[in-house]
C-alpha cells in the first residue's frame, strides 16, 4: 500500500511540476523579471528531476528505504507549495506596475557581485524578506507604497537581511561576540549568591538572546543608509513616526526575545549616523518630530535595561564590522546633489533623494511630479 | 518572535539537512542489501559534507547552552540554539531513544564518514533519530512560512 501511495503521490507531483513549469514558461514579464523567471523554471526542473528519482527509488521495491522515500516525497511537495502559494506570484501575477519595485530590486542586487547571482521579486505585504538562497529571495511591499518613490528606499533595509544571510558565519561571529561582551559590560560588579542574583542573571541573558535579532536590524538600517542616506532616513522616518504608540515605548515583556528594536531607538541611530555624515540639520529635524509625537503622548524613554549608553560603543563597534564585511554601495555626491537626475545615467538613489526635495518643497505638486518621474524611470530601461 | 528572514533562513537550512540525511541513508540501507544505489557518488559525498559542517556548528552551540543553566542559548541564531537545547534534553533520557543521543558529536561525525558494513546499521539508526528530531523542530519554521493549515 505504502509503496502505490509513494507512486501515485509521486506521478501527481511530476504532472503538478509539468504544469506549474509551462505556467511560468508562458506567462509574460518585463525585462526586470526574466532573471527571476529564469532561476523558477531551473528550481522547478530540479524538482522535476528530483521526483524522477523518487519514482528511481520506489522501483528498486526495497521496503527498508520507504521511510526515506517518504521524506523525500514530502520534502518535494514542500517545496512545490513554496513555489506554487510563493514564488511564481510575481511571474503569474505580473503588472505593469511591478516595475517600479522591480527596477529597484534589480538595481540593489546588481549593485554587489555576491548578490547580482540572486534574482529576486517582491510580493504585495508588510515590508519583510525571505532572504532564499537556494531558490529565490522574495520581497514583501504594500500594495500602495509599491507605487510609490518616496517608500523604495525601504527595501535598502530589507536588502541588509539578504547581505546578511550571504555572509551569515561572519555576521553571526560578530553578533555572538556582542552578545558575549554586552553579557559582560551588564554584569554587576559584585554578585550575590540568592534568588535575586538569579533573576538578574536571567534578565541579563535575555538581553544578550535578544540582541541577535536586534543587531540584525541595526545593522539592515546601516545598510539602509549607506545606500541611501537622506532619502533612506525621510523615508523610514515618514513611514513609522505616525503608525503605533509601540514604536516609542514597549513593555519589559515585549522587548524579551523581540525580534525588533523599539523604533526610536533605531532613529535615535539612524540620525546618528546621518549627522556623522553630515546632514546635521535632517538628524535634528528628525529627532524633534519623534520627541514631539512622544511628549504629546506622555511617554519617556525606557528600554528597561535592553538598551542601555553603556553597551553603545560596542554596538557601534560590531554594526561598523559588519558594513565592511557586507560593503554595501555608499550613497554618492551625485546622488544626493539636487540638479535634475537623468534616467539613463543616474542611480534610483539620486530620483529617490530628488522625490523627497520634491516633496518636502511642495506636496501639493508632488504626485504630479512623480508620475512624470515613473513614466521616464520605466520608459528609460 | 516573528522574524520572516529568521523563519526562511532556517526552513532552508532544514531542507538542506533532511535531503542529506535521506540521502546517505537511502545509500547506507542499498548498500547493506547489495543493490545499486541510483544516487551519485558526489551527491553522496556532498550529504557528508553538508552534515559535517552542521555537527561542527551544533558542537559549538551545544558546549554554549550546557554552559548555562537558564536554558538561554546566546551565540547563536536562536532557531539552531532551540534545537541545540532539544539535543541536549534528547541526550539526558533514560533510557535514550537512539543511539544517536548516546554518542559525542565526534563520533556522530565518524559513523556517518564510515563506509565499514559493520557500521551501517548504526549509521542508518542515527539518521533516522536525527531525521526525526529535525523534522520536528522544523514544524515551527513550517507554519511560519505556510501558515497553520
Amino acid at each position: 500500500m505504502i509503496k502505490s501511495l509513494l507512486e501515485q503521490h509521486n506521478h501527481e507531483l511530476y504532472l503538478d511540476l509539468q504544469s506549474l513549469i509551462q505556467l511560468v514558461s508562458l506567462a509574460p514579464v518585463s525585462d526586470e523579471l526574466l532573471g527571476y523567471k529564469t532561476g523558477i523554471i531551473n528550481y522547478s526542473q530540479a524538482l522535476l528531476q528530483n521526483v524522477n528519482i523518487n519514482l528511481a527509488l520506489i522501483k528498486i521495491g526495497k521496503s527498508s528505504i520507504y521511510k526515506d522515500i517518504l521524506s523525500r516525497t514530502q520534502q518535494t511537495t514542500q517545496r512545490f507549495q513554496l513555489l506554487s502559494s510563493m514564488l511564481v506570484i510575481p511571474i503569474v501575477n505580473s503588472k505593469k506596475e511591478d516595475r517600479i519595485c522591480l527596477q529597484t530590486i534589480r538595481w540593489l542586487h546588481n549593485s554587489l557581485p555576491e548578490t547580482k547571482k540572486y534574482p529576486a521579486a517582491f510580493l504585495s505585504g508588510n515590508f519583510a524578506v525571505r532572504p532564499f538562497q537556494d531558490i529565490a529571495p522574495l520581497y514583501y511591499f504594500p500594495s500602495l507604497e509599491q507605487r510609490s518613490l518616496l517608500y523604495q528606499p525601504l527595501l535598502f533595509h530589507e536588502y541588509g537581511h539578504f547581505l546578511y544571510q550571504i555572509h551569515r558565519q561572519e555576521m553571526d561571529d560578530l553578533v555572538q561576540d556582542l552578545q558575549a561582551e554586552i553579557d559582560e559590560i551588564l554584569m554587576p560588579m559584585s554578585q550575590r549568591n540568592d534568588r535575586f542574583s538569579d533573576a538578574m542573571a536571567i534578565k541579563r541573558q535575555m538581553i544578550a538572546y535578544t540582541w541577535y535579532s536586534w543587531a540584525q536590524e541595526l545593522f539592515c538600517d546601516a545598510v539602509g543608509f549607506t545606500i541611501g542616506g537622506p532619502c533612506f532616513v525621510r523615508s523610514f522616518s515618514r513611514y513609522l513616526l505616525l503608525r503605533d504608540p509601540g514604536n516609542f515605548y514597549r513593555d519589559q515583556q515585549d522587548l524579551e526575545n523581540s525580534s525588533h528594536p523599539v523604533t526610536w531607538l533605531r532613529i535615535h541611530n539612524i540620525s546618528k549616523r546621518a549627522e556623522k555624515a553630515g546632514f546635521k540639520n535632517l538628524a535634528k529635524e528628525i529627532e524633534k518630530q519623534w520627541l514631539s509625537i512622544a511628549q504629546m503622548m506622555n511617554i519617556s524613554e525606557d528600554y528597561h535595561g535592553f538598551y542601555d549608553e553603556a553597551v553603545d560603543d560596542v554596538i557601534n563597534r560590531t554594526i561598523e564590522d559588519m558594513l565592511i564585511e557586507a560593503s554595501p554601495r555608499k550613497f554618492s555626491q551625485m546622488d544626493i546633489s539636487s540638479c535634475d537626475w537623468d534616467p539613463s545615467t543616474d542611480s534610483p538613489v539620486r530620483l529617490f533623494c530628488l522625490a523627497w526635495q520634491k516633496y518636502s518643497y511642495d506636496y501639493q505638486s508632488y504626485s504630479t511630479w512623480e508620475e512624470n518621474q515613473i513614466n521616464l524611470l520605466l520608459a528609460s530601461h | 518572535m516573528k522574524n520572516d528572514w529568521l523563519t526562511a533562513s532556517s526552513f532552508e537550512r532544514t531542507f538542506s539537512l533532511v535531503s542529506a540525511i535521506n540521502t546517505l541513508s537511502i545509500s547506507a540501507k542499498l548498500k547493506s542489501t547489495g543493490v545499486t544505489n541510483p544516487l551519485s557518488v558526489e551527491e553522496v559525498n556532498q550529504s557528508r559534507k553538508i552534515l559535517d559542517d552542521f555537527f561542527n556548528g551544533l558542537q559549538s552551540v551545544i558546549q554554549n547552552a550546557e554552559k548555562d543553566k537558564y536554558g538561554i542559548v546566546i551565540g547563536t541564531d536562536p532557531r539552531l540554539g532551540a534545537f541545540a537545547l532539544q539535543y541536549i534534553n534528547e541526550r539526558k533520557r533514560v533510557p535514550p531513544r537512539s543511539k544517536l543521543f548516546t554518542l559525542s558529536i565526534h563520533q556522530l561525525k565518524e559513523i556517518i564518514y564510515s563506509e565499514e558494513r559493520d557500521n551501517l546499521e548504526e549509521q542508518i539508526d542515527c539518521l533516522e533519530a536525527l531525521r526525526t528530531l529535525i523534522e520536528q523542530h522544523a514544524q515551527t519554521d513550517v507554519a511560519g512560512i505556510f501558515g497553520d493549515e
